[in-house]
């Protein structure tokens, strides 16, 4: 990569630019014809005389001449306008292009660094100098020919002109130039320094910031924001300080230059009025050259600016480029390198010495033979750490190597890497997709075609993507590389995956959390038979179901369930992010009203806001109890409380419609077992019971809702909800698990299983992996190294133990991967038990001779 | 009266050690703030050694405090109706010291940790009278310990 930013331009934009530098020629006669045509129909159309006159072989009274004219002028003007906005667009696309090729060239050279090199890479520094500091670069790209050209040929054709009437003057004119090309760099190289400064600044503020964001637990546990606040600004402070330097010196800049602009008169009233009055100048060439000069201004003052913008921009470019190259990048190859020799065979180190950042790790000579199960133990110090990071290349050693095959690791392209070694540790990278992205992730490594792509705009893609020297890949298509899987297909694929799941005791887990979660509405339909046949086959369990779930009857209030539920004995079928969504439903609305329940719900709602009124005044203000009930949120049993409080003299009789809203709210969600307020009585019930009576025909053939007792699949509602006929009872919370397990057993006896499964897997994980806990993300980072069948894994904090558990799963990953190379990071000797080789570290890092 | 009911958790909470000083309102707030879960004679609500977040207070029926040495279950005590229990683990995060098994049908309020630390914050009586529960364990313990100690030193 070149960090001469010419070079850069030229290399890769140099058609653009000529076909840029193409159009401003072109433009320059059309510009002169349009100053020319208005003269000539003042001067000839409107004043002339002697008409006909003839053009073309037409003979043109004065009239039609006139307009002949005029048209001529309005299609110049089109076509100087169109002119322009093709070689605009055409200055911009070229300055993005590039753009956009620079960034892209800048992220593949940091997928290529060596590891050691991100020791001094700051996450906060690339993004600063990828986006915001080369920024300005595009705009300026696509004029880089063209407007050194464009003015500075305006600006020979204007001092010719000048230096054409007289010598003298024309020397006057230009006399002031060499002080401005010997000052003006002088004071543009402090500019430029300081330009740097600020960027260096800029880097280090990005980077204060990205680190604050990330260690945000620790501010909060440390009581740190302030002190983080405090470096924050001074870094802001310093970047101030520098602004304010830059505009002094940029300013002193323009004075100087826009002084010696209007000095330069000053010599033509001298010089060429004394030559007029010596009469060796006449009167109208002093008054020609003054307006040339006036015209003269302009290109100059553009070319000082091109000048200023060049020297800054050559600066800005190559102080970005060099924090992206130099020792530690490794060749193309390194991540462009697909189809390559996998790294295989016996695993030597030599002579290895791991410096203090890897626990100072010391290993003279050992080899380990491929295949073997082998424990690490010791190395507390790091050291265990850094010989596994070794293996797989992440930790360059001080001195010595680690060879796989007779090949050195830290040598070896990605791919080969990739398809060679898989690690887990205890923390485990997780991207912000679905459960499966995660665990296919090791295998997203076959570039899907671009060329047939179906997409719309997948041309447009493919064009832009060979424009700017982008990866010729399309970025949604299938990534997956199943052949390192060992299969042939999706459906291979999806099986292997399913019995990993299995294999690896993710399956309740996901089970569960796609049992309780909705499916797509579009397949609703698919779910009904095998939904139903499950409510039987749970119907045959051995469990005391109604010990679990308070069924469904027509007649009976079901305590476990929402108000809404009780009176609709149905419930939509457009699914609501918030339970409280469902008072804004007009669906829902419609049927409460009509059904007579209105009035009712009020009730319920004005007596739920009186009893939140109370605790609220049992409770300090803004008191961190309130967080801990469970429907309600603090929020919400605030402004019901306030609520109660601004109405609560006049009574339920006086409460505005945006607060008939919220009791609305507040009482459809209400669930008598879980909430225990004393708003339900036995009359109230009864009254509930009533209105689901009028209730139901209402909703029966509304294809809106869905009622309980209708066999269909409500895509409104969970998998569980509608399987269940009933709602869970929440005073047995403790035994839900067994239920779950009950149902889980139902749908598998209906062939549902792996379907709920793979909902499971597509559930979105949150940003890295929030939603998800430390266990299930390292179960999760062990599928997505089996899945990929590598020849060395090594397990660092992870199933190391000496409980069955980990045995067990340490038995499962063998009998995946029965000829691999299984380094584990034993958690004791004990752990380390029935292991070929154990791999003993002391405190200091030494390896001790087994 | 049904102990599942708000008002009927605050009227046995009323006769707890813990929360006797508490007015009924205060109460009444702590009620809403845990859950109440029912369980069946012998189900197990924890296990020993098990992680614990949360604590729990007896609202009817009884429960035994369960040991297990040397493989065997060994019910050290029961207790009853207005009890805490958990409330070590809950506080301190460390592993339960003991099991519990519900010796009849159950109900009990359960209190998570930070809804405990909440109220703390809210109403220090119920704080002080942590403490004073706290250190009758200890007591009872240490009391415990000088007995065993003097069985082993005893008569053998």
């Amino acid at each position: 990569m070149d960090t001469r930013f010419f070079t850069f331009v030229w290399k890769y934009s140099k058609r653009e630019q000529i076909f840029i530098l193409a159009l401003t020629i072109f433009s320059f006669p059309l510009v002169y014809a349009s100053l020319e045509i208005p003269k000539i129909i003042i001067n000839e159309a409107i004043n002339g005389t002697g008409f006909p006159v003839e053009i073309l072989g037409f003979e043109l009274e004065q009239i039609p001449y006139l307009l002949l004219l005029c048209f001529v002028f309005l299609g110049l003007v089109f076509a100087i306008n169109g002119i322009k906005w093709v070689m605009n667009v055409a200055i911009g696309m070229t300055g993005e292009r590039m753009l956009r090729r620079l960034r892209f060239m800048l992220f593949e050279h940091v997928m290529r660094f060596r590891m050691s090199r991100f020791k001094t890479t700051k996450p906060g520094e690339v993004i600063q100098s990828m986006l915001g500091e080369i920024e300005p670069l595009g705009g300026f790209i696509g004029e880089v020919i063209a407007t050194p050209a464009f003015q500075g040929g305006l600006l020979l054709v204007y001092s010719a002109f000048i230096f054409a009437q007289d010598v003298y003057l024309g020397l006057a004119a230009v006399a002031l130039y060499p002080v401005q090309a010997w000052l003006i760099p002088k004071l543009q190289a402090k500019v430029i320094r300081l330009n740097k400064e600020r960027a260096v600044n800029t880097r280090g503020l990005a980077d204060e910031i990205a680190g604050s964001v990330g260690s945000i637990a620790d501010i909060h546990t440390n009581d740190t924001a302030r002190w983080h606040m405090g470096q924050i600004a001074a870094k802001l402070h310093q970047n101030t300080v520098i602004r304010l330097a830059l505009f002094k010196r940029k300013f002193t800049i323009k004075f100087l230059n826009n002084l010696i602009n209007q000095l330069t008169p000053f010599f033509f009233y001298s010089v060429g009025g004394y030559l007029v009055i010596k009469g060796q100048l006449d009167f109208g060439s002093l008054v020609a050259v003054l307006a040339a000069y006036k015209d003269l201004a302009g290109p100059w003052k553009a070319v000082l600016n091109f000048v200023q913008r060049w020297t800054d921009f050559n600066a800005r470019d190559s102080f970005v480029v060099e924090n992206f190259i130099g020792e530690g990048v490794m060749g193309p190859e390194r991540v462009y390198e697909a189809e390559t020799e996998p790294l295989s065979g016996r695993i030597e180190f030599s002579n290895i010495e791991g410096g203090p950042a890897a626990g100072s790790l010391t290993i003279p000579k050992l080899t380990i033979e491929p295949g073997g199960l082998i424990a690490v133990t010791g190395g507390g110090n790091g050291s265990r750490e850094a010989l596994l990071g070794m293996v797989a290349g992440l930790i360059e050693p001080v001195q010595g190597r680690v060879m796989i095959g007779d090949r050195p690791v830290t040598e070896a392209c990605l791919s080969e890497l990739g398809a060679s070694v898989a690690i887990v540790t205890a923390e485990p990278g997780i991207i912000s997709r679905t459960i499966r992205d995660n665990m296919l992730y090791g295998l997203y490594r076959s570039m899907p075609p671009l060329e047939g792509s179906d997409w719309e705009q997948a041309a447009e893609f493919l064009k832009e993507a060979r424009a700017t020297g982008n990866l010729i890949a399309d970025p949604d298509g299938d990534w997956t590389d199943y052949a390192a899987a060992g299969v042939s297909d999706l459906a291979g694929l999806e099986a292997r995956l399913l019995r990993l799941i299995t294999d690896l005791g993710l399956d309740e887990e996901l089970f569960s959390t796609a049992l309780n979660s909705r499916i797509d509405a579009a397949e609703a339909d698919q779910w009904t038979g095998p939904i139903v046949e499950a409510r039987i086959a749970l119907g045959e369990t051995e469990l005391d179901l109604s010990d679990l779930i308070e069924p469904w009857q027509p007649d009976a209030y079901n305590t476990n369930a929402t108000v809404l539920e009780n009176i609709l004995y149905a419930l939509p079928v457009e699914s609501v992010a918030d339970y409280s969504d469902y008072a804004q439903d007009p669906a829902v609305d419609e049927i409460i009203k009509k059904s007579g329940a209105k009035e009712l719900v009020e009730a319920i709602g004005w007596d739920i806001a009186s009893e939140f009124a109370e605790l609220v005044a049992a409770v300090d203000v803004d008191s961190v109890v309130l967080e801990s009930f469970a429907a309600y949120p603090k929020d919400e049993i605030n402004a019901a409380a306030e609520l109660r409080d601004r109405f609560g003299p006049s009574g339920l009789s006086s409460v505005d419609l945006e607060g008939l809203q919220v009791l609305t709210s507040l009482a459809l969600k209400f669930v008598l077992r879980r909430d225990r307020l004393d708003v339900l009585d036995d009359e109230r019930m009864r009254e509930v019971l009533a209105c689901r009576r009028k209730a139901e025909p209402l909703t029966v053939d509304d294809p809106r809702f869905v009622g309980f007792d209708e066999d269909q699949f409500n895509p409104g509602r969970t998998i569980a909800d509608n399987l269940m006929h009933g709602a869970r009872r929440i005073e047995r919370k403790s035994r839900w698990k067994v239920l779950d397990e009950d149902m889980e057993r139902a749908l598998e006896r209906v062939g549902m299983r792996d379907r709920i499964l793979r909902l499971g897997l597509d559930r979105p994980v949150g940003s890295g992996g929030a939603n998800l806990s430390i266990a299930v993300k390292r179960r999760i980072a062990l599928v997505r190294a089996l899945i990929k069948r590598p020849r060395i894994l090594l397990l660092d904090g992870v199933v190391g133990g000496d409980g069955d558990a980990d045995r067990q799963t340490r038995a499962v990953i063998r009998a995946e991967l029965p000829e691999a190379t299984i380094i584990y990071a034993a958690s004791s000797e004990a752990a380390a038990e029935g292991a070929d080789q154990v791999l003993a570290l002391d405190d200091k890092g030494q390896l001790e001779a087994a | 009266m049904n102990a599942l009911n708000l008002n009927g958790a605050v009227e046995v909470m009323q006769g707890t050690t813990i929360f006797r000083k508490l007015d009924p309102k205060r109460l009444r707030v702590v009620a809403m703030m845990g859950e109440t879960l029912s369980y069946r004679a012998g189900e197990r609500l924890f296990e020993e050694g098990e992680e614990g977040d949360s604590a729990f207070v007896i609202l009817s029926g009884a429960v035994d405090v369960v040991l297990t040495i040397e493989g065997r279950d060994v019910t050290v005590t029961q207790l009853k109706s207005g009890e805490i229990f958990g409330e070590i683990a809950a506080l301190t995060g460390q592993p339960r010291t003991s099991s519990i098994v519900a010796s009849v049908d159950l109900d009990v309020l359960r209190l998570e940790r930070e809804t405990i630390i909440n109220l703390m914050r809210e109403f220090p009586d119920i704080a002080l009278e942590i403490i004073r529960v706290l250190s009758d364990r200890l007591r009872d313990t240490s009391a415990q310990v000088a007995r065993l100690q003097s069985e082993k030193t005893g008569p053998n």
